[in-house]
């Protein structure tokens, strides 16, 4: 019996691990070769240590979960450049006497903008989720089927022209208490720069749809601004409103997208469909 | 600024997010169920981004985020866990009064088949893993899951080495015995031999090493 033997247990831990100094390790290895005890007891303990490590192997992270960290990490940005911006207006603005009034008049323009939760427009609704960045329920190729399984069988995701935009996944969420889609699209230019858009979908009849009025292809689209987002609306024969958001997509760059989109291809097709009903 | 932003996110992604399976691999088997440990994972990502200027970018990134991961472990979900502990206490005590309360005991009267059906393997390592004291869970995940060396685990878990030692040492011991516990409970493991309760065998042990060393130590100075 030597202090090897008395010490075997945390011994054969550290030398498993691969933890023993260099003298230790020698004079351990040396001492084994003569132990049979102790060659047994290393032995079982690398088994355990074996088995238990095989018991504990986690699975790989989610492929939604790196989507929604990409999301997370964007709104970071989105945040740190909004943050940037106004500490350079605030520089700007704080020498003189024009700042009193120019304080003054944005509040009156903050609290002309602020109405009360019930009444709150659309474009605001939709850019406040946008920014959220909630978890999708799913990514791809399989957004589709999933949107008619659970919003409805006759919605399917805008398609746009040359495939600008691609579908990365899906979310139900609620506008105004109505039950709404919101697809997340990656948006590729011709100059190949990568851009995040949003649509969302619901129920639009008896909604006011805010922005400018813009006339594209025939279809009366509005265009609004919120907090540094682009919005694009839309509402369809049916009453289905489409809500195009887009932070990083330059007003006509959105524009662009929504007018080259297959929305009116489905209008024509619905104009003719309806006399039969 | 911006062109600043763009290249501190790509230093991020290229230094940070590649160890995302392993953030999940120590979240999912830190918290108790995969939608926290997602949450924890976001969380723990989303903080590193934020003090990502005050990380040295020539040290080791991914003990330095599994720092932050198990730092907001213990002190956001276990607290959150707690809270929600007791709420599952009520709702037990209902469920209890309803009659529908399953007990451990009432488990062992179910056949082995029937057990083997309602628990998975895996289901046992997690029970395992929540029955222990944070520290040995955290030690334990660490080195066997993560594959971090002792002195990269004392860095993370502010202790020093020995202590790291005895966590592991203990934890490992724990779960084991807590293994071997579950697999006799479901009837495909037979007890041979009484376990040795894990106090009594691991605190001698764990001076072991100490005087082994100290004695070493000794000789080496005569």
């Amino acid at each position: 019996m030597t202090k090897h033997c008395d010490s075997i247990d945390s011994l054969a831990m550290t030398y498993l691990d691969g933890e023993l100094a260099d003298e230790e390790l020698r004079d351990f290895e040396l001492h084994m070769l003569g132990c049979a005890g102790c060659r047994g007891k290393v032995d079982g303990e690398a088994e355990t240590l074996a088995d238990l490590r095989r018991k504990l192997a986690p699975p790989p992270a989610p492929e939604l979960l790196r989507a929604r960290i990409a999301r997370a990490l964007d709104a970071e940005d989105r945040k740190a450049a909004r943050a940037d911006l106004r500490s350079r207006v605030g520089s700007w603005l704080l020498p003189g006497a024009a700042t009193v009034a120019a304080a003054a008049a944005l509040l009156v323009f903050v609290a002309m903008r602020t109405p009360d939760s019930a009444g709150e427009p659309v474009t605001r609704i939709a850019v406040r989720q946008h920014m959220r960045g909630a978890p999708l329920e799913v990514t791809g190729a399989a957004t589709t089927p999933w949107i008619q399984r659970h919003y409805s069988p006759e919605v399917e995701p805008p398609r746009f022209a040359d495939s600008a935009a691609r579908v990365a996944g899906a979310r139900l969420t609620d506008v105004m208490g109505r039950q709404a889609l919101q697809i997340f699209y990656d948006v590729t230019s011709r100059q190949g720069g990568h851009y995040g858009m949003q649509t969302f979908i619901f129920d639009g009849r008896g909604v006011q749809l805010e922005g400018q009025p813009l006339t594209v292809g025939g279809r009366d689209l509005r265009i609004d601004e919120y907090d540094g987002y682009r919005v694009v609306l839309f509402r369809d024969v049916d009453g289905l409103a489409y809500v195009f958001t887009s932070d990083d997509l330059s007003r006509d760059q959105l524009v662009d997208l929504v007018g080259n989109s297959n929305l009116v291809m489905r209008v024509q097709e619905r104009w003719v469909r309806t006399p039969r009903q | 600024m911006l062109a600043r932003r763009r290249d501190q996110r790509r230093e991020f992604e290229q230094a940070a997010l590649v160890h995302l399976d392993a953030l999940y691999g120590a979240a999912y088997r830190l918290a108790r169920n995969p939608r926290d440990a997602e949450d924890l994972v976001q969380d723990t990502l989303l903080r590193a981004y934020r003090f990502w200027e005050t990380f040295e970018k020539d040290s080791n990134c991914k003990a330095w985020l599994l720092r932050i991961l198990t730092n907001t472990f213990i002190n956001e979900y276990q607290r959150k866990k707690r809270s929600r502990e007791v709420l599952d206490a009520a709702a037990a005590e209902q469920d209890a009064t309803d009659g529908v309360l399953h007990h451990v005991e009432a488990d062992t009267q179910k056949s082995p088949e029937r057990l083997l059906l309602d628990r998975s393997v895996s289901d046992d390592v997690q029970r395992a893993l929540d029955a222990l004291p944070d520290d040995f869970r955290t030690a334990v995940v660490l080195c066997d899951i993560e594959g971090l060396s002792y002195k990269e685990i004392a860095e993370v878990m502010d202790c020093p080495v020995g202590t790291v030692m005895s966590r592991l040492f203990r934890g490992r011991r724990l779960l084991g015995t807590a293994l071997k516990d579950f697999a006799v409970a479901a009837g495909y493991v037979k007890t041979d031999e009484p376990a040795p309760t894990p106090a009594a065998s691991t605190s001698a042990s764990t001076i072991d090493l100490a005087s082994y060393r100290a004695s070493k130590t000794r000789e080496g100075s005569r």
